[in-house]
């Protein structure tokens, strides 16, 4: 079920505030699995099923993937863009980027001023092929965003391609459907976490759950070079400590390691330097929310090479399984 | 409990941003032991009441502390740290800290390479977090006691007594003040003042102040005082430090001017000479979050200087918190009838 | 509107501190029989009760400007401020406080200065405040810790043009008053907020008052319409019509809304560009995160200069902004956007 989700949701366009395709194919998904879905003003897509011990709990995986967005067609036909979310204009460069209508573009930069390690967003654009202004504007408009075109690749139980970040992520949750749960289970697919987490925070006020897990990638240590940290690939599933948006408090660290020893699954610890996730926005909402994050580890982040590994998913999976299933 | 007892034991009970149980659990013993009803909010901040009628007053002073988490732990035994908040790396080779592990608190040491063995460079460089380890003498042993994750908080020794009634020790920020609120809902207990004073010890001021913004939220005060600290320090910082003795009136421009009027006010009815202090908007702080929430609150901010802030050694001074307590009370009996509706409307 | 805009340019109103906008719209809202009424933190709320969904209108009150933080023994002030580009501000008149109290601001002369001060830009440590004051005693009788400072600059036509202060935004403030004078279909809030140029922190509380289903922030914004940029990298150009927001730093502007004021445009050849930067933020961060969300959207009147005692925007823009937000709320556009607020 995992993989197979995965697959179906990487493939799905989606950007921070464009979330309605990947929104459509996450509700194809979910449909079965619950009682009741609904979008909310920003564009969350909320799946419920009530339980029996008048407790909510919530789970919160982000929908959205970083992109680039329209700002100008040139008289040649070209493509000015700003971002969306944390794209490097490095790691743009030379690489093939698809519209919500399929459209396929190619990104380049203005190669006579810089070398590709100089480049900033605005030497960028893209290439569709358009022979002038007006072709490039009867496919594209200015506002429309692109997102990297990276088909999801699978080498044993690695994963690699386009927003992993956070499409993992929304494959764990939608198989956190399937488990027992005493609670009212609300899974959010939160929007418009890459621009700023901004999606989280009003489904969280919506709901007002006793319990929030968010469900994220996190960056990992075990390449060449990396930053010192000790998170890796394939050694599980991780509990998040502490990043840039939250520290996440010990009763909610308590329940989560507990719940860890009790689904007998190996997990890691992590302390992020920097970075946030939808966890810090709605442990700060209404009247505070306990909130914990369950991180699946992942290389590359925000490049269209996320890499994960299956095994990791699958035991977030299990790890949720043990939560769903405690007293609130 | 005099003062001095309150203060040390707040001051020694660990309670790093997000982390705040311990120090919690020793806010609510001292409410308890006055009597006084006590609570603790989903946020995880504690409150408590002293008056059943009149106006709602939130007091706000943080409980959280500045401190560090382990990072990594090597194979040597030796751990890397990082911060969870408000900590200079630079003041840490050589101090004494201590890991607060499952099992309970172990002491360490904070080491790095001496200067003279800094290879390549002419000055010496100011320490980072990455030429930090934490030597807890226990050697390889020291990975079965020692996890990711583990807070670390610098190490509380005893509050040292200073000449002229000035006091040090650890995370007098903002617990120094902290302890003076307690103090005046104790005197409130014996005395009522004509409104409800609610005590917030919030949590988190010094990362998110996630205490600042959820307690308002909850409680919808009609006027909120935040208490926090200031600096006060080497004369060059012109215009942006107070003498140790005098307590601040913070007039920055998002601070209700209804509130900084009826606390100058209450000043001078005590008798308590203060400074005024202004900024654009007394960030840093949780007036700064109280503010905006719940559709607007009306708020102040009261400070006390303090010196060496966000170290092992911040002082501050015994008087400065006297005169804390009396603007505050002054404030508190001045709230009687409803002359306090009128303070607060907007003049234009 | 164009009058009320030069009036209400003229006045001082910094953040924290917006009494006297407040005041002279309190005086030009209340022959119009809206239910008017003020928060604690300041924010001024024109409500026009009304069947239908509840739609919020936001604009700014305050300004850009400085604080009081010190007086000199030498009876010049010390002074900290926010969103201020410190190399806008050498020689530039000041009125401090509630008495406006004139002053300038002080920096060394260049004749003093050594080279390398020469090349660098000043920064506000160095700058301070003048108020002619010969020591500290007299200083402290003028004025006190805590008042603020506002540029002072009388705004000026200049042919198509008009030089202003504070057109950041009380051109929205102009456009809002112009808007609460009739009614639509709607319920309609009319919120002059403070506090933006700090960090939103009017709205915020503005928000969670109003609960707006949907949400329109009237704004002045940058303009970068100058040589040797290409237009992509505008973010707005003067003379071009109201300025349609995509994204900004704070928001991504929900598609339907900002096809619908685009479409709302169209339809009535109203002049309008869309809005390019991804940075900077408004009023419209804060309200569509604020409870349980709702879709915002920003209409602007470019501005150069902003954030300077001497901006330029063309009144043309003010009045296609302000035809834009009236038709949008004339033909109940809001229907576009409302049922479908997700997508």
């Amino acid at each position: 079920m995992l993989e197979t989700n995965l697959k179906l949701l990487t493939a799905a366009y989606g950007p921070s505030g464009r979330e309605e395709r990947v929104r459509t194919m996450l509700t194809r998904l979910a449909e079965p699995l619950c009682k009741e879905l609904r979008t909310d003003a920003l564009g969350n897509l909320i799946a419920f099923r009530p339980g029996s011990s008048g407790k909510k709990l919530m789970l919160c995986a982000h929908m959205d993937q970083i992109g680039l967005m329209v700002t100008d067609i040139d008289e040649k036909g070209f493509l000015r863009v700003a971002r969306v979310g944390g794209v490097n204009p490095v790691l743009a460069i030379a690489r093939r980027v698809a519209f919500a209508n399929g459209l396929l573009g190619t990104v380049y930069f203005d190669a006579r001023k810089k070398k590709p390690g100089e480049a900033q967003v605005e030497d960028l654009f893209i290439d569709i092929g358009a022979q002038g202004r007006e072709e490039a504007a009867a496919q594209v408009s200015i506002g429309d965003v692109a997102v990297f075109y990276s088909p999801l690749t699978l080498q044993g139980s690695r994963a690699t391609g386009g927003a992993l970040d956070n499409r993992v992520g929304c494959a764990v949750a939608l198989s956190a459907l399937t488990l027992p749960c005493p609670h009212d289970l609300y899974v959010v697919f939160s929007a418009q976490e890459e621009v700023g987490t901004r999606g989280a925070g009003p489904a969280a006020y919506g709901i007002g759950p006793d319990l929030a897990i968010a469900l994220d990638v996190t960056p990992t240590g075990d390449c060449p070079k990396a930053p010192r940290s000790v998170i890796a690939l394939g050694k599980g599933p991780a509990l998040k400590l502490l990043d840039g948006s939250v520290v996440v408090s010990a009763p909610v660290r308590r329940r989560m390691e507990e719940a860890a020893a009790a689904a007998g699954i190996p997990y890691q610890r992590e302390v992020l330097t920097a970075g946030g996730t939808d966890t810090g926005v709605i442990s700060r909402t209404g009247g505070g929310i306990p909130a914990g994050c369950i991180s699946i580890p992942c290389r590359y982040i925000h490049s269209p090479v996320e890499t994960c590994d299956l095994k990791d998913a699958e035991g977030a999976v299990k790890w949720l399984g043990a939560i769903l299933e405690e007293e609130l | 409990m005099d003062r001095l007892e309150r203060i040390r034991r707040l001051s020694a009970a660990p309670g790093v941003t997000g982390l705040e149980e311990g120090v919690a659990a020793e806010v609510l013993r001292q409410l308890q032991g006055l009597g006084i009803r006590a609570w603790q909010d989903k946020a995880g901040s504690v409150f408590g009441q002293v008056g059943e009628e009149g106006p709602l007053v939130l007091l706000m002073a943080h409980m959280d502390e500045i401190g560090m988490a382990i990072q990594a732990v090597e194979e040597n035994g030796m751990a890397r740290l990082w911060k969870v908040a408000g900590v200079d790396p630079r003041v840490l080779a050589g101090s004494r800290l201590l890991i607060h592990t499952k099992d309970g608190p172990l002491p360490a040491v904070a080491g790095a390479l001496p200067p003279h063995l800094q290879r390549g460079e002419e000055a010496p460089r100011a320490y980072a977090w990455e030429d930090l380890l934490l030597d807890t003498g226990l050697g390889p042993a020291a990975k079965e006691r020692v996890q990711v994750g583990d807070v670390v908080t610098l190490y509380p020794h005893a509050p040292l007594a200073l000449l002229d009634g000035r006091l040090s020790c650890k995370t007098l920020d903002d617990r120094g003040p902290l302890g003076a609120l307690l103090d005046l809902l104790a005197r409130l207990c014996q005395n009522p003042a004509p409104c409800r004073a609610v005590l917030c010890a919030s949590v988190q001021e010094e990362k998110t102040g996630a205490g600042g913004l959820t307690a308002p939220r909850q409680l919808r005060p009609d006027v909120a005082i935040a208490v926090d600290v200031c600096h006060s320090g080497p004369p060059e910082t012109e215009f942006r430090t107070h003498p140790l003795d005098t307590i601040v009136i913070n007039r920055s421009l998002c601070l209700h001017p209804g509130v900084v009027n009826l606390l100058e006010t209450a000043a001078k009815k005590a008798g308590v000479e203060y400074e005024l202090g202004a900024g654009m908007t007394a960030s840093g702080t949780d007036a700064f979050h109280i503010a905006p929430q719940a559709g607007g609150i009306a708020t102040g901010l009261l400070e006390v200087p303090l010196r060496y802030m966000h170290t092992s050694a911040e002082v501050i001074s015994a008087r400065a918190l006297d005169d804390l307590e009396k603007v505050l009370e002054a404030f508190l009996r001045g709230l009687a009838g409803e002359s306090w509706k009128e303070a607060l409307c907007w003049k234009d | 509107m164009l009058e009320r805009l030069m009036a209400l340019c003229a006045l001082p109103g910094v953040s924290g501190w917006e009494g006297p906008v407040r005041a002279y719209l309190k005086r030009e809202l209340s022959p119009l029989g809206l239910e008017l009424f003020t928060d604690p933190l300041g924010n001024l709320y024109a409500h026009r009760p009304g069947k239908g969904p509840r739609i919020m209108v936001a604009a700014h009150m305050d300004e850009v400007g400085m604080v009081v933080s010190g007086i000199r023994e030498d009876g010049t002030l010390f002074y900290r401020a926010a969103g201020l580009d410190s190399r806008v501000l050498p020689g530039k008149r000041v009125r401090i406080g509630p008495k406006g109290i004139p002053g300038v601001i002080g920096s060394k002369a260049i004749h003093l200065q050594k080279k390398e001060e020469f090349e660098r830009a000043y920064s506000h440590e160095e700058l301070y405040v003048d108020i002619g004051a010969k020591d500290k005693e007299s200083a402290q009788e003028a004025v006190g810790i805590g008042d603020p400072i506002a540029f002072d600059s009388e705004p000026q036509r200049m042919g198509e043009l008009l030089c202003a202060k504070a057109l950041d935004d009380r051109v929205g403030c102009a456009i809002l008053s112009s808007i609460l004078a009739e009614g639509y279909e709607c319920d309609l809030w009319g919120v002059f907020t403070v506090q933006e140029e700090v960090g939103t922190r009017g709205a915020m509380a503005a928000a969670a008052r109003v609960a707006p289903e949907l949400a329109l922030v009237l704004e002045g914004t940058t303009a970068n319409d100058m040589p040797g940029l290409r237009p992509d990298e505008m973010v707005t150009q003067v003379g071009q019509g109201a300025a349609i927001t995509l994204m900004d730093g704070r928001t991504m502007a929900p598609p339907r809304l900002y096809q619908a004021l685009f479409q709302t445009a169209a339809a009535h050849g109203i002049p309008c560009q869309p809005r390019r930067g991804a940075r900077g933020g408004t009023d419209a961060g804060a309200i569509h995160q604020a409870l349980g969300g709702c879709p915002a959207g920003g209409i602007s009147v470019p501005c150069r200069y902003i954030h300077s005692p001497n901006s330029l925007c063309s009144i043309k823009d003010v009045e296609a902004a302000y035809s834009l937000v009236w038709h949008f709320l004339k033909d109940a556009m809001w229907k576009e956007v409302i049922p479908h607020a997700g997508n």
